[in-house]
Formats: structure tokens, C-alpha cells, sequence
């Protein structure tokens, strides 16, 4: 099985930390305009107006710490240009991110 | 450009005001990491005169005004955790990687720092990477020709590389 090698502890997340992760969540998925598939996982691309990067941030925070897997990387495009947010990891991450993220 | 802009193209010496004052107090402190470099503390010193010697040459510059002095201030609490954390620094192609211990500085600071530094001085493209399993989290800074150069100058980095 491809995903066997990530496990993701749900536990890590309080009650109110993870309301606020789905709260986060939403609403960055809204807005999302690009999706970019990448070797070893995928990039999210956002208007640089259109979101905060301290959001993305604490969504990113808050998913390391039930999954730690993932590398993430957080660019912020000059001159208020867009924002993006890489995650990958090792092999087998990509199927594991469109399970998780209904990427397509 | 933005309404609060102070520097500008055509004020090369309004310009290196504005680059040494936002670079001093947002950027100066921990790249200090291993002895704050003289040019900062005198980009300090400037930002309070606007009597410092300007580099003509610069082509950016950095909106002073687009911060108040509470979030200033908030900057430089920040900016003093990243000196502290600051564990490594890497060349790039057109810019810098800085690198942090993850017990001493958190992803939430270095966003707050992105963001404000973004306002300040937009001509940075900025990156945060954080490694997977509580690994160290990266700060890139790259941006256009000759960015890397006004780094260099700007952050001493030559004279902290012979330091080291």
C-alpha cells in the first residue's frame, strides 16, 4: 500500500485547535487559484492579496504537528505577488496528498 | 508605489535612509547572530540622523512608514528571537538561506516577520521551508539582480564571513 507510510496522529490536535485548523482550512480552500503538481508533492497557489500569510502559517503549523512527515515551504512573491505553499515529502507522499486533499 | 513610500528612485539618499532603517531594525539584529555588524549599528544611527551617506547605486528601497512603531517594535522582538535562533547562513544563486533552530524560533514569528518585512521592503521574494519531523525551518531571501549584492552590503556579510 502506497499511503502505509504515513501516519498522521489525530490526537496531536486539541479540540479547539483542530476547529480552528478546518476553520483555516476552508478558508484557504476557497481561495485557492492554481494547483501545481510537483516531483515529490504538490504546490497551492494564492493571490497575494487574497490571503494571509500568517493563515497559511498556522494551517501549515497546525498540520505539521498531526502530520510531520510533509516539508512545506511558504513563498511570498515579491511586490505583493502571490503566495505559494509547496508540501512534499519522500515517496509515496503524492497519492497520500490527493487522498488527504482530494487533490486532483 | 505605495502612498507612505519614503524612499524613492529618484532620492538615492532618501532611498539608503530608508533601506538602512528598515534593514537595521528588521533584518540587522539576529543576522548579528555572531557580532551585530557595524554597518547596521550604523544604519541605527542613521535612521535617527537621515544624514547617511547614501549608495547612489541602489536601485531598492524600503516604505519606513509603512509600519507603525508598535509593530517596529513588535519586529524587533522577533528579530532578536531570529538572531538567537540563527544556526547557519547559505549563498544562493540571487540571494541567502538562513537557517534556525526550530526550538527557538517559530513558524508563526517567521511568517509575522515575512509579512511586515514584505511591507517594508517589497522587492524581496521570501520563503519559508520547515523540514519535516520537527527538522530546521529556513528563511530564503532572493529578489532581483543585484539583490544579493545589496545583502552583502547592507547585512556585512562579508565581514561576518571573516569573522567565522
Amino acid at each position: 500500500m502506497e499511503n502505509a507510510a504515513f501516519f498522521c496522529d489525530m490526537q496531536a490536535m486539541s479540540n479547539s485547535e483542530r476547529e480552528r485548523y478546518q476553520e483555516l482550512r476552508e478558508e484557504l480552500e476557497k481561495t485557492i487559484q492554481e494547483i501545481k503538481e510537483l516531483e515529490n508533492g504538490y504546490a497551492f497557489r494564492w493571490r497575494g492579496e487574497a490571503v494571509s500569510l500568517l493563515d497559511v502559517a498556522e494551517w501549515v503549523e497546525k498540520e505539521r504537528k498531526c502530520c510531520s512527515f510533509f516539508d512545506f515551504e511558504i513563498a511570498a512573491e515579491r511586490e505583493r505577488g502571490p503566495v505559494w505553499l509547496k508540501i512534499t515529502g519522500g515517496p509515496g507522499v503524492k497519492p497520500f496528498l490527493r487522498a488527504e486533499f482530494g487533490v486532483r | 508605489m505605495g502612498k507612505h513610500q519614503t524612499g524613492s528612485r529618484r532620492d538615492p539618499g532618501g532611498a539608503v535612509f530608508a533601506v538602512i532603517f528598515c534593514v537595521a531594525l528588521g533584518f540587522g539584529l539576529w543576522l548579528g547572530a555572531r557580532g551585530l555588524p557595524a554597518r547596521i549599528q550604523q544604519g541605527k544611527t542613521a535612521a535617527k540622523s537621515e544624514t547617511q551617506a547614501a549608495n547612489p547605486e541602489s536601485s531598492f528601497y524600503c516604505k519606513t512608514k509603512s509600519l507603525s512603531k508598535v509593530e517596529w517594535a513588535h519586529k524587533k522582538q522577533i528579530s532578536e528571537k531570529m538572531r538567537i535562533a540563527l544556526a547557519d547562513r547559505k549563498e544562493l544563486a540571487n540571494g541567502y538561506a538562513f537557517r534556525f533552530r526550530p526550538e527557538a524560533v517559530s513558524l508563526m514569528e517567521l511568517a509575522d516577520w515575512v509579512t511586515s518585512e514584505a511591507r517594508c521592503c517589497p522587492f524581496f521574494d521570501m520563503g519559508i521551508e520547515v523540514e519535516r519531523d520537527g527538522g530546521f525551518r529556513w528563511l530564503k531571501l532572493t529578489g532581483a539582480e543585484g539583490v544579493k549584492q545589496f545583502i552583502r552590503m547592507e547585512f556585512n556579510l562579508d565581514a561576518e564571513e571573516t569573522k567565522q
